[in-house]
């Protein structure tokens, strides 16, 4: 008994070091990946230069070589900005006027069908002919789009941080007066502490109102976390954290927050009390198994293959994430589709299956496909075995 | 005047409807299911939807609208299924 226990635990630490190994060499390899040149991006975005020289301030200037004489013909900047899953680089040509001569997306690694909305929408090229000195504010000087926020402001302010580059240290204008970004905490992030801590108080204690308590929480995460606010937890926030685009504290709390809600609790005591706590699209499972109301488990033979599929499909996304330094490049999470209806073909058919599935198996998602799980499942090792 | 603009098309139509509603009945007394008066409203309205939502994507496919179809299919499909289960515990109630 004991010496098969022995071996149980041997295989078991072989297989974390295997995968964490893996994960290394993972990150390693993605310091020589290598991504679009300078010198293309120069040319997309100022076709009428012949040549750019480069400063000491990462500001191209362009040159236009007529008749042997070097004449400007304007200036690029390309700058970043942190968007749902990582930084979001924008390339941003300038007449000698201050004048957004052209503007292209240099690199992004947010999700594809949501980022698909901010170029269907005409973005960055819609900044043609704006003037260095605009502001790039949402609802005011650029149109919203529906459903990528986030991705849009990301856009902007890269934009707007190129142009006011280009327009102090290049157009000698007075520099508009930088705020410091200012602390964003509102609604959501109260709600969101709300929830956890209603969340995680329900599950440890053995009150009578428990019960109430749980439904009440995840009632809440499916209207707030879900539908309002449309930031439930994914793997993206995990892949974000592994590859370092964490962003700045000071407006991106709610992610803070959701990513300590996410890890914590498994990291410390082993426990995914995000899953049955607060998890928007678990609940969403949870009040359809109760409409179909016959609660059957997955066989476990079939529970088994699943599980392997799942981790497997986890492991390749946050591989892909580490190589290529983009969290979002391998997503087949279906609760943003849920909440949001945005979402590739194939997203939408698993989506509906998972549904249909739901009511009549407890949980299918979370316990056959859910890449957090499978994180999850891969800490809880770590902490056995170590 | 075609088949289906016809009279003849309504009678058939017609026919087929008080066929389905008799086999549905039948149905029902050999599953046990006592059809209570207010259950045939509820059967009614999610037999329109479920055809309705057929319908919308068949004609949508026949308009060329790819994704209105997919989407309508989707969506229809979920909903249907989920009032489906709604529907037939319903039905179960003594």
């Amino acid at each position: 008994m004991a010496a098969a226990e022995d071996t149980i635990k041997k295989s078991e630490r072989l297989l974390w070091f295997v995968i964490l190994a893996s994960l290394v060499i993972g990150w390693v390899a993605g310091l020589f990946v290598h991504h679009s040149s300078i010198a293309d991006v120069l040319k997309k975005t100022l076709p009428e230069a012949v040549r750019f020289d480069s400063g000491q301030d990462e500001i191209y200037t362009g040159y236009n070589d007529i008749q042997g004489e070097s004449d400007e013909v304007g200036y690029v900047a390309i700058r970043s900005a942190h968007g749902y899953a990582g930084p979001v680089t924008v390339a941003v040509g300038l007449d000698k006027n201050g004048t957004i001569f052209n503007a292209l997306i240099v690199r992004q690694t947010e999700s594809a069908a949501f980022f698909r909305r901010v170029v269907d929408s005409g973005y960055p090229a819609k900044f043609k002919g704006k003037d260095c000195t605009d502001q790039f504010a949402i609802g005011d000087d650029v149109d919203a789009v529906t459903g990528a926020t986030v991705s849009l402001e990301a856009v902007s302010k890269a934009a707007r941080m190129a142009c006011s580059d280009i327009a102090v240290q290049r157009l000698g204008l007075e520099p508009i007066a930088k705020k410091k970004p200012e602390i964003q905490f509102g609604l959501p992030e109260i709600i969101l502490i709300l929830l956890i801590v209603a969340g995680f108080g329900a599950s440890g204690n053995k009150l009578p109102a428990k019960k109430y308590v749980k439904w009440g929480v995840l009632a809440g995460s499916i209207v707030f976390i879900g539908f309002v606010y449309k930031w439930p937890a994914s793997l993206i926030n995990i892949n974000s954290l592994l590859v370092g685009y964490w962003p700045g504290w000071r407006n991106h709390i709610y992610w803070y927050l959701l990513a300590a809600a996410i890890l914590l609790p498994v990291i410390l005591n082993g426990k995914t009390l995000y899953c049955s706590s607060i998890c928007p699209f678990g609940a969403t499972q949870e009040i359809l198994v109760n409409i179909g109301g016959t609660r059957r488990q997955i066989p476990g033979n079939c529970l088994r293959i699943l599980k392997i599929l799942q981790r497997s499909l986890a492991w390749v996304a946050v591989m892909c994430a580490l190589v290529f330094r983009n969290p979002a490049l391998v997503s087949y999470d279906v609760s943003a589709t849920f909440f949001t209806i945005i979402g590739q073909y194939w997203q939408f058919v698993l989506l509906a299956l998972v549904l249909i599935l739901s009511l009549f198996i407890v949980r299918p998602w979370c316990n056959c496909l859910c890449p957090l799980r499978a994180v999850f499942d891969f800490i809880r090792l770590l902490r056995r075995s170590l | 005047m075609s088949f289906f603009e016809s009279n003849i098309f309504w009678f058939i139509e017609g026919l087929f409807a008080c066929v389905s509603i008799i086999a549905f009945r039948i149905w029902a007394q050999d599953k046990g299911i006592n059809m209570a008066v207010w259950k045939w409203p509820v059967v009614i309205v999610w037999v329109l939807f479920l055809s309705i939502s057929i319908g919308f994507v068949a004609t949508s496919i026949g308009e060329g609208e790819m994704d209105a179809a997919f989407y309508g299919g989707v969506f229809g499909a979920v909903i249907a299924a989920v009032s489906g289960v709604v529907v037939w515990r319903l039905l179960k109630i003594r």
